[in-house]
């Protein structure tokens, strides 16, 4: 390992000092709640803000993941990890029916539209298969996830502990797409969103790596919506709702779509500040709706883009070949 | 006699009773440069659509390198290493050219996605491999002092050629290019041109291109085939094309008029 690698690996494990000074519940429990929301925009990021498809419905993977983890804990007595690993699994298969079904002849709002039905399909669903899921009335009591040591089991019951595990899936995740987005399945996906034609002349099956987005992301999105009903341990068919759905859609469009980071700004402009801010919850809606607009009026990129531009007029300069040597700006 | 490459036969193309691409034969025989001339909507591009897979035409085939490649996908076809550019300027937009090119050499990428989560060795050595080819494809078209500009920045000339450059990326065997040199000023164009036939010599890549210039035609192709209401009208060397009687007769004739638009 070295020096750099070393200070980077540093920096990602003082994160984890952050639960340790963070003792009042109720600081916690804002952290908590936009790490979730962090992770399930990125995926989304990866789906609207890399690969260029608009979905109205990332709620069903969130809620998949939710509900299917509550059930394999709470029905079925598997741990909380294996668990999640299933509830994961089976909402990259999901995903990929869907996306196999949908994908080839959708193409814009036409999936987005879609999408939006699909979530709808599984409120019915979970609403109606009252044996498994308890209908309307949701999943309560979800167990915190444990580890079980030897000598004792260890329950994440506590603010500060469940911190410890949302702060290690933040870092998972992004550090994950982050090497996706700079690999060459990365730049597939940006090739998909930034013309399908080209793309496929190059030789991008773009149905394929569409598909693959979709799937990645709803994994993703699966892994947020256990971490939240496990954490908050009551959920509903309320989880497929448009509530659900634009969430994410505000914090990645205000956040800034195709950065990655925008999901942590967006996410705590929405999450972190009204809380500081003490705002009532029916204000911060409305506080966020003028964000939105504002944004998307002088910010269609959103606030990490305009930070970018604002980097490259200031720190770089156009055109760094030196010596032959390109360097390379993302 | 030159290895056979690409061979059309009778491919017709009918849009809604147009015959865009009527009954059109002609080969295209290792490391030529071919061209491709008739006025606006005499089916050049049409051609171009069926040949890379874009559109399947109404009957005919297209045999490439002893392939029947008729109606496959355009990532397929791709990925045998028949690529295209497009007429219209297409490139990833907001993106840099570097990053453009970089992302034309896809099919070459040799790592799975867990080696590029762990950044493991295999995706390290293919990665530094896809960008020294980057970076000699921008080199090859001149316009390496411009890789970190965006390519919507670009002037409308250096877009042309960031199109080519993606397409060179890919390492083609059979390069189809839709008008290269439209909108280009008179030095553009000659360093096209110059580019065009570095690339055919340096890589031994084979190359079909439309275009209306043609001074440009004449003076890089072996084998120019005319084109006219979707019908091949004329097929040979600049010489002979220069004074066929058919070609004169669209080119110069009272057939121009009715033609452009
Ligand atoms: N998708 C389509 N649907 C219907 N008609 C089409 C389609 N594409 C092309 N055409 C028609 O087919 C004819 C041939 O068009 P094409 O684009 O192939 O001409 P071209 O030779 O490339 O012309 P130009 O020099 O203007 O590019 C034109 O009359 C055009 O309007
Ligand atoms: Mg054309």
């Amino acid at each position: 390992m070295n020096k750099t690698n070393l200070i980077k690996a540093l920096s990602f494990l003082s994160l984890f000092s952050i639960p340790l000074i963070i003792s009042n519940p109720y600081y916690g429990d804002v952290l908590i709640i936009y790490c979730i929301f962090v992770i399930y925009a990125l995926s989304l990021d990866l789906l609207l803000g890399y690969t260029g498809i608009i979905s109205f419905g990332h709620a069903s993977f969130f809620g998949l993941g939710a509900y299917a983890s509550a059930i394999m804990t709470l029905k079925l007595h598997l741990s909380y990890w294996l668990g999640l690993l299933i509830a994961v699994g089976i909402t990259a298969v999901v995903a990929f029916l869907i996306g196999s079904l949908t994908l080839r002849k959708l193409k814009g709002i036409y999936f987005a539209i879609v999408s939006f039905a699909i979530t709808q399909v599984f409120r019915f669903l979970v609403v109606e298969w009252e044996t498994v899921t308890n209908g309307a009335a949701g999943i309560a009591s979800i167990p915190p996830p444990e580890i079980n040591l030897i000598f004792e089991k260890i329950a994440f019951k506590s603010e500060q502990s469940y911190l410890f595990i949302v702060i290690a899936f933040v870092i998972l995740v992004t550090l994950s797409l982050y090497r996706v987005v700079n690999s060459g399945l990365g730049r597939a996906f940006l090739a998909i969103r930034e013309g399908e034609d080209l793309a496929r002349s190059i030789g991008i099956d773009t149905c394929k790596y569409k598909k693959i987005a979709l799937v990645i992301s709803a994994i993703i999105a699966a892994i947020s919506g256990s971490l939240y009903g496990h954490y908050i341990s009551a959920i509903g068919p309320r989880i497929f709702s448009l509530h659900y759905v634009s969430l994410p859609l505000i914090i990645v469009i205000v956040g800034g779509k195709g950065t990655l980071l925008g999901a942590f700004i967006g996410a705590a402009l929405f999450f972190v500040l009204p809380e500081f801010l003490g705002f009532k919850p029916e204000m911060k809606m409305v506080i966020f709706g003028l964000l939105l607009l504002m944004s998307i009026i002088y910010m269609p990129d959103g606030i990490a883009s305009k930070l970018g531009q604002i980097r490259d007029k200031f720190f770089v300069k156009n055109g760094e070949i030196k010596n032959g040597k390109v360097t390379v700006r993302n | 006699m030159a290895k056979l490459l690409l061979e059309i036969s009778q491919a017709t193309k009918y849009f809604a009773g147009l015959r865009a691409v009527d009954d059109v034969n002609f080969r295209v025989f290792e490391g030529q440069i071919c061209g491709l001339i008739g006025p606006n909507g005499a089916g050049k591009t049409t051609l171009f659509n069926i040949i890379t897979g874009f559109l399947s035409p109404t009957s005919g085939k297209v045999i490439f390198n002893e392939t029947d490649i008729t109606g496959t996908a355009p990532e397929t076809i791709a990925k045998m290493h028949l690529v295209r550019t497009f007429q219209q300027t297409n490139m990833f937009s907001h993106l840099t050219v570097f990053d453009n090119v970089l992302t034309g050499t896809f099919l070459l990428n040799r790592y799975n996605l867990w080696d590029s989560i762990w950044k493991t060795k295999n995706f390290r050595n293919n990665e530094d491999e896809l960008k020294k080819l980057t970076y000699q494809t921008l080199r090859y078209c001149e316009m390496e002092h411009l890789s970190s500009t965006r390519a919507s920045n670009l002037s409308y000339g250096n877009q042309k050629k960031l199109g080519l450059a993606i397409a060179l990326a890919t390492r083609p065997q059979l390069l189809l290019l839709d008008e290269p040199a439209a909108g280009l000023n008179n030095k553009e164009t000659m360093q096209m041109a110059s580019i065009l036939k570095k690339i055919q010599k340096d890589f031994g890549i084979t190359i079909l291109l439309v275009e209306h210039d043609l001074k440009f035609v004449m003076s890089l192709c072996e084998n120019i085939v005319v084109l006219n209401h979707g019908q091949k009208i004329a097929e040979g060397p600049p010489n002979t094309i220069k004074e066929h009687s058919k070609v004169v007769e669209v080119y110069l004739g009272t057939n121009h008029q009715h033609n452009s638009h």
